[in-house]
């Protein structure tokens, strides 16, 4: 009950952090339903972008009770492209792995959660994860392959759901 | 195991600030949890556990001499036993209370009273929060105490008389307790009150009666339902209602509205009938299309025999205009073979008639040129040609000679 109300009050700091942060202007989160623990973000990629730039990518965090010593979850609710980005959306990105898991080896322990993070951390990581994508360890192995093999027809099919993201972002 | 340990040195950390300080372990009538407390001016990050972001609670520090709230760093053990900042490996053994000026300082931080909602304007060092809150906070529930009473009152209300003591309405006459007689007041049946048309004094539980009748309340006119906007005061309305032209209307508004709803309901059965009788358009593509094992009604096996009457048809159809096709090319096939054998025969027949023509041709020459020999070359050509035919017709070459004899003695027996 007190980690429930604890991690409950962080979350709600953390959001008015992440509002109130003139520097993160082209991250704007919310809830959903009103509901601390479920977060939606959407983020404005900035032209400096490789690829990326000029998309409106909306996302959902979902924390966990335990937070901040287990990991939130994000998911792209947009339609989104990328090496690490699973097709449904999920994101795979080694800090929002916990430590103890361990199933591929892939990732050094290093790189995994700590509860030091904060929502904001995570959302620049992914964001520069969005720039520089790692296909070591591939989600989307389709993408990951175009991405290694034909840039120019990577780079088609991320434009194109930039433009969609931009079309459709306040449906 | 994990937590127990820093526990005990919390304790023993904070014994040396201020007895006035209790450890959040220890519990209270009035336990607070100091996490949720609003700090007056935002706190420095510095004394921020990197944890939960909040200043922190019985600082701990690790052998890597990173500070953390001895809570969440024992949380954070429990998962993994590195530190959280850097991941070098610790153990319980390795924590130790931070330094007593980190403690001091967080503990010095001016927070609000946590009944600033209810209304209470006190800011307090934290380390002091938890006894103004047992203490002095006058918005804290406590026992009411006057006369042995076990109610709960807020402690600044206290000093008055009990607050659960019944007391008499001067107005009504009923028994209400002494701190919800303010509230009873507002709906006190017995309270007099001006009605606000006609400024009478009518005591509360009078009124609602009265102002069904208060002749000079507002009321619409009885024909507003069919459009009148007239609003007056009720003892003028007989005398608007006796030339309103609404009012005088009313019956034959009635009557419609009567006819209105017979035609409507008439209607709505017709298109129930008309429905059944002629299933709707959608319907029976909704039924093929979607093969779902619904109970077969009367419409789905109609629908069905006139579908499956339709796939007889297409099927014979096409069984038809197949057997057309072959007889079509029968018929063609016969019509070609038939008409190279007649062509055959013309052919044989043409050159048998020019065969006898040039006989004939011979024959007259002769008879009208009595010497054999000037008409041998013309005779000569006549025996190619004749030999020619005999090749075609497949008989057999002879000399010339012999053939222009055969031809004088074939010659008596041909007919022309």
């Amino acid at each position: 009950m007190a980690a429930t109300t604890g991690s409950a009050t962080l979350l709600s700091k953390q959001l008015k952090n992440l509002q109130e942060d003139r520097s993160l202007s082209n991250i704007s989160a919310g809830l959903i339903n009103d509901n601390i623990y479920e977060w939606e973000v959407m983020l404005m990629i900035g032209d400096d972008c490789k690829f990326y730039g000029g998309g409106f990518f909306k996302a959902k965090l979902t924390f966990p009770t335990e937070y901040p010593l287990a990991p939130p979850k994000m998911k792209f609710i947009t339609p989104i492209w990328h090496p690490n980005i699973y097709t449904d959306g999920n994101v795979c990105i080694s800090i929002l792995h916990p430590p103890e898991e361990d199933k591929y080896g892939y990732e050094r322990v290093e790189e995994r959660w700590l509860p030091i993070h904060t929502p904001t951390s995570i959302l620049l990581s992914v964001m520069s994860m969005l720039s520089s994508p790692n296909d070591e360890s591939p989600a989307n192995v389709e993408a990951a392959r175009q991405w290694r093999d034909d840039p120019a027809a990577f780079k088609r099919q991320v434009r194109k759901c930039v433009r969609d993201s931009a079309e459709n972002c306040w449906d | 195991m994990s937590s127990s340990a820093p526990a005990s040195r919390r304790n023993s950390a904070i014994s040396n600030k201020s007895t006035s300080t209790t450890t959040p372990d220890k519990p209270t009538p009035t336990h607070l949890d100091l996490r949720t407390l609003r700090y007056v001016s935002p706190p420095d990050d510095n004394l921020c556990c990197p944890i939960c972001h909040s200043p922190f609670l019985d600082p701990i520090q690790t052998r890597c001499r990173h500070t953390f709230c001895s809570d969440c760093i024992a949380e954070a053990l429990k998962n993994s036993e590195t530190c959280p900042i850097d991941r070098k490996p610790i153990t319980d053994e390795g924590l130790s209370p931070a330094p007593i000026l980190i403690a001091n300082m967080v503990n010095d931080l001016v927070v609000y009273c946590p009944n600033a909602e209810n209304g209470c304007t006190e800011t307090v060092p934290r380390h002091l929060v938890e006894g103004h809150v047992r203490e002095t906070c006058g918005w804290v529930q406590v026992e009411c105490g006057v006369g042995g009473c076990k109610e709960m009152v807020r402690r600044n209300e206290t000093s008055m008389e009990c607050l659960h003591r019944l007391v008499k309405c001067e107005f009504c006459l009923e028994e209400v307790r002494r701190m919800d007689l303010d509230i009873h007041y507002d709906t006190c049946a017995g309270i007099s009150t001006d009605c606000p048309h006609c400024l009478t004094d009518y005591k509360r539980s009078d009124w609602k009666s009265h102002v069904q009748s208060c002749p000079e309340a507002s009321i619409p006119c009885s024909s507003s339902v069919y459009g009148c906007p007239t609003i007056l005061p009720r003892r003028e309305m007989a005398r608007h209602e006796s030339t309103c032209s609404f009012v005088h209307l009313t019956p034959v508004f009635r009557r419609h509205e009567s006819q209105i709803s017979e035609l409507a309901l008439e209607n709505r059965m017709l298109r129930r009938r008309l429905d059944l009788l002629y299933p709707r358009a959608t319907q029976p593509e909704s039924n093929t299309n979607s093969e779902e094992p619904q109970g077969p009604s009367v419409l789905d096996e109609q629908t069905y025999h006139i579908l499956s009457e339709q796939e007889h048809l297409r099927t014979d159809l096409d069984r038809l205009s197949e057997s057309m096709v072959a007889l079509e090319m029968k018929h063609t096939m016969h019509f070609i073979n038939e008409n190279m054998r007649v062509k055959e025969e013309m052919v044989a027949m043409r050159t048998a008639i020019n065969g006898v023509r040039m006989q004939m041709h011979w024959l007259l020459n002769m008879r009208a040129q009595a010497p054999f020999q000037p008409m041998m070359p013309m005779m000569g050509m006549g025996v190619m040609q004749q030999q020619a035919q005999v090749v075609a017709q497949g008989g057999t070459t002879t000399q010339g000679g012999e053939t222009v004899q055969r031809r004088h003695s074939e010659h008596q027996n041909v007919k022309l």
